[in-house]
Order: C-alpha cells, then structure tokens, then sequence
C-alpha cells in the first residue's frame, strides 16, 4: 500500500475538519436568515418567525410580515446572491483575472441598456425582460472580449485590458441608457429603483419565473468544473489533457452571461458579489475540485442576504436599494484589489 | 497503435513551408528521436500531432483512424504531449497539476477516483516530485516545474508520448531519471517521440533518429548510421569528429581537438 497522506483531498474523507467546517457554514446560514428576518422597520422576536413558520396564523400580522414579505424577499436575496457568485467565481477562474464580474465586465450595463430599449421600442412589459437582457448581456459581453483581445497589442500590462475594456463598455450603455431615459422620463419613472438594483415586493414571483431556468445553467456551469480546472494549465494543455476547448468556453461564457442577465431582470443590476465572493472562497478552499464553486454560490448568497440587511436597517423605516448597497461597497473593494495588486505587480 | 504521417505539408502562408511533404511512421515499442536545428520544424511537427495546427497538406493517421476524426478525449488517452512551454497558474499545487492527467478518463458524472489518485501518485513516484506534493506550482525551480509536468504526463498513461525537449531546465541526474522513462515506457510497448539537442543522448537513447532539414526529412534510421560527421556539417553546420568506442561515442568540434 501506498503512502499517499498528500492526496486526500481528492477523495471523499469526512474527517473532522471538514465535519466542523460544515457546521460552521450552517450555523452561519442559520443565523444570517434569522437575522434577516427579524430586523427591519418592525423587529420580530425569534420566537415569532418560529411560530410563523410551523404554525401559520392568517390572524397575526407578523405571520403575514414573515411570510409574505421578508421570507420572500431572503429567498429572492439569496437566490441571485448565488447565481452572480457563482458566475463571477467561473469567470475569473476562465478567464484567470481576479478582476473579473459580471458588472466589470460591462454586461450588466448592456443587459440593463437592450431591456430599456425593448421596453422603449416595444413595449415589453418589467416581468418578461429575460430575452432581452440575455440579449444585451451576451452583446456586451462578446464586445469587452473582442475589444480586450484588441488590446493586446497595446502596452497596458496583460490582466488589465479586459478591465479597462468592460470599463468602456459599461460607460458605453450606461450613456445610452441615459439618454433613453431621457427620451421619455415619465414611461420610465417606475423602474427607478429597478435601473439600480432592488429587491421589490413582486420580485419573488419573477424569481419562481426563473428559477428552474437559472438551476439548469448552474448545473451546466458545474459540468464545466473539471474542464476548467485543466484551461488552468493554458489552452494547449488543457487541449492535449483531452478538454475540448472551444466548448467548456462557449458553455462558461454563456452560462455566465444567463445567470448575469437572469440577475438583471429579476433585480437589477447587482455588482460586487460576482467579483468579490471568488477572493473570499479563495481565503478557504483551493481553487481546484468542485467544492469551490459550491462555496462561492454559497458566500454569495449570504453576502446579498446581508447586504439587504444592511440595506434595510441603515436608514429605517425607510429602505435603500440594495444595488446601491452592494455597489458602494463594492467599488471601494475594487479599487483596493487593484491597487495591492498594482503594488504587488505580479498578478497583472 | 502505430502514427502515420502521410504527405504531410504546412506552413503559414502558403508560399514560405516549415514542413513540406514529410512521411513517417510511428511503431510501437520504439524510441525515436528528432534532431533539427532551431526553427526546423520540431515543435511544429508536435503541434501537427496534437491538432493544436491544422495540416495545409496530407494527413495523420493513428491506427485505423484519421487523427481529426476522434474526439478530444480519444485522442488525450492515445496522445500526450511534455510541452516545452506551458504556463503555470499560481494557485494550482504539484498534486492538483498532475492530477490533471485524468480528466481524459472522467465521464460526465464521475470524480476523481481511488485509482486515478493511486496512479497520479504512482507518477509523482516516478519523478521523484512526492516531497512537492503539496507545494504550489510557482514556488519550484524549473527543474521541479518539468518533472511535475512528466509526471501529469505519465499519469495520462497514453500509448504515444511526444517530448518536446523534455532536458531542458533539469540537473544531469534527473536528465538521464526522464530519459530512462522514456525507456521503460518504449519496453512496456509505447512510443516515444523526443526532441533533442544532445546528439550523445539521442545516439545513446534513439532506437531510431529522424533528421529534419530544410522542411523535408533529412535522414533517418537507427543513430550509428545517421549521426555522423557529413550530417552534423549539412544540417548543424559545425566541423566534429567522432571520439569514443564502437557502440558509445561522441561528437566534438574539429577545432577544439586541434
């Protein structure tokens, strides 16, 4: 028998390490629904969700705020918190640049400008904008890459053409979005909080809209996993391993674009999660095997959810928009990866 | 399975070949070296095999089957390549590298099995590379760095295994540890297909030598026939004498001797 001690990890082992480590996630989940469900303009007490949840009382108000208002929306939260972590996790890892999200890489942007224009153009109503901003996603997208791979040539260092690229992108749409709305700001003065990033009382039902639609992309980007892991080692490699290139990139990209777009027109455009939750898996897991995909779904999922705590408690009674929350935060986190990463000069 | 090359031609434009209407066969069970001078075409040749470039002219069959028929997979459990360059991700460690060399055995749902860890394991044996097991990538020598990318090489367990200039970087005791697997593999049936620079180890280790020049096939044949003083003069331009004893032997410059 071989002595092979370096190579559990590649082996399902339940030791007690990972035993605690799965307690510890759950005691956090635990706690942070809780604690969205109990803050807000009304406290609940912990007991009161309980007793909403096992026993229904269609006469108490605080059952009806637990389970029409703030369970929805924790669902809502934590839904797209998932779907942008897991798509900013895939993305940087194709991509192999730590500054990579759905939102730097200007497909929110695009995907908020093609839902404006069919809304403006054809009158397509909040609820069915998926198509369009699928659409937008996938133009903005395809835009940044072709537009970094230009790029190329110029003397910008390596990880920061793609960067700089979405940026453009991103102000690009932004612009035209602005001047759509411009064009008529009475038809689009409902979508306000939308055009920012909010989770609405009527999200949850667009959120049923979409799920089955956002679990099949996830499981199409988990088959992706392994291919991935080889495009580590550059495409040459990855090839002569047996990956067939051209699709696990096709099948990232897109996936990544859906679950952007799927995020846009439930919520908004939402950033920070996509780009921040990989460096936070990163703290824990090895960028290799599967586990890290399923932390990063999970990390995002707990960042939204606490970003609409934050969201909802900052000012109460009164609610900010969550987009604004996350975007905040999120630019100030941007910009402090891009200059450590400036300072330490080997990543870029 | 024995890889046949058939007329085969490419270049990048159409007018300047790097090879131009090359044949050769591939039999199992042999050592073959390629020897040509820098920009000869080698790593071209490689590339051709491993469909990284697309031939302009004739084909390359593997066994019965065209090479561009098979699926990725296919061809990564027949053909594996030790490349020359090949980044290394930060993040990765020699483990998680070499493990790689599965991927081509996994279907849909599988995962990385007690097996595919035993050989991954076994392969980091071979190259001495163990005690890194657990060491991120960017924190080896070079050295370390070639002989975890043999090792992910050996756990593809291909039947054909290209080299492309696999003693670069490495210290002389684990140049003659990769060459000497190369050896064993040909003993257990494989192929081997190696670029070298060191004429002493291709005559040593060659059971067959290919000589590229000027886009075409120079000579080829086993190495006490083919690496001799006309064609280090033709192909290398430099004047050597043979020194050394019937079977070993080895090739100085004229004028060093004089």
């Amino acid at each position: 028998m071989i002595e092979w001690g370096c190579m559990y990890q590649y082996i399902y082992w339940p030791d007690t390490k990972s035993i605690c480590a799965a307690l510890s996630v759950l005691a956090v989940v635990l706690l942070v629904t809780i604690l969205h469900i109990s803050v807000g303009a009304k406290s609940l007490a912990w007991w009161d969700i309980y007793q909403a949840i096992s026993h229904f009382d269609s006469h108490n108000y605080d059952h009806h705020i637990v389970i029409n208002q703030r369970l929805p929306r924790l669902l809502v939260a934590m839904g797209c918190g998932a779907m942008l972590g897991i798509a900013g996790f895939k993305a940087q890892k194709l991509l192999q640049n730590p500054l990579v999200s759905s939102s730097t890489l200007g497909v929110n942007s695009g995907a908020v400008f093609i839902s404006l224009c069919a809304m403006y153009f054809f009158n397509i109503t909040e609820d069915n904008l998926f198509l369009p901003a699928f659409a937008g996603a996938c133009l903005a997208g395809i835009f940044t890459l072709s537009m970094s791979r230009a790029l190329h040539r110029s003397s910008i260092s390596k990880g920061l053409h793609i960067v700089l690229a979405g940026s453009l992108v991103s102000m690009l749409f932004g612009a035209l979005s602005t001047f759509l709305i411009q064009l008529d700001p009475l038809r689009f003065a409902d979508i306000q909080d939308w055009l920012l990033g909010d989770i609405g009382p009527s999200d949850f039902n667009d959120f049923k809209a979409i799920f089955w639609l956002a679990l099949a992309t996830v499981i199409l980007l988990l088959s992706q996993g392994r291919a991935l892991d080889a495009m580590m080692l550059g495409e040459r490699q990855a090839q002569s391993a047996g990956v067939n290139v051209k699709r696990t990139k096709l099948l990232t990209l897109t996936s990544v674009f859906m679950l952007a777009s799927l995020v846009v027109s439930t919520v908004g455009p939402i950033g920070f999660i996509g780009l921040v939750v990989p460096h936070i898996c990163k703290v824990f897991v090895t960028e290799t095997g599967q586990i890290g995909a399923w932390l990063s779904m999970l990390i995002g999922a707990l960042l939204l959810a606490c970003a609409d705590i934050v969201a909802r408690t900052i000012i109460a009674p009164k609610v900010l928009l969550v987009g604004g929350v996350s975007a905040s935060i999120g630019s100030v986190f941007f910009l402090a990866l891009l200059y450590f990463m400036l300072r330490k000069k080997s990543v870029l | 399975m024995s890889l046949q090359l058939q007329n085969l031609s490419f270049g990048y434009t159409p007018d300047r070949l790097i090879l131009d209407d090359i044949s050769l066969t591939f039999n199992p069970g042999c050592f073959y070296v390629i020897l040509a001078k820098n920009g000869g075409g080698k790593t071209t040749l490689f590339n051709l095999i491993m469909r990284h470039l697309t031939p302009t002219q004739g084909s390359i069959t593997l066994g019965p089957n065209k090479l561009h028929s098979l699926s990725q997979i296919q061809q990564a459990q027949a053909i594996s390549l030790l490349s020359q360059s090949m980044p290394l991700p930060d993040h990765m460690s020699v483990s998680e590298m070499v493990m790689q060399g599965r991927y081509c055995y996994q279907s849909f749902w599988s995962r990385y099995s007690v097996k595919d860890t035993e050989i991954t394991y076994q392969a980091m044996q071979k190259m001495d590379i163990t005690q890194l097991a657990n060491c991120r990538l960017d924190a080896l020598s070079g050295g370390q760095q070639q002989r975890a990318r043999m090792a992910m090489l050996l756990a593809q367990q291909t039947d054909i295994v290209l080299l492309d200039e696999p003693t670069s970087h490495l210290d002389l005791k684990h140049q003659y540890l990769l060459l000497d697997m190369g050896k064993a593999l040909v003993e257990q049936g494989k192929t081997v297909i190696a670029i070298l620079h060191d004429m002493t180890q291709a005559a040593l280790y060659a059971d067959h030598v290919i000589v590229l020049n000027g886009q075409k096939i120079y000579a080829q044949g086993p190495p006490n026939q083919v690496i001799n003083n006309q064609m280090m003069k033709a192909v290398f331009g430099v004047n050597t004498t043979r020194v050394g004893n019937d079977r070993v032997g080895v090739h100085v410059p004229v004028h060093l001797l004089a």
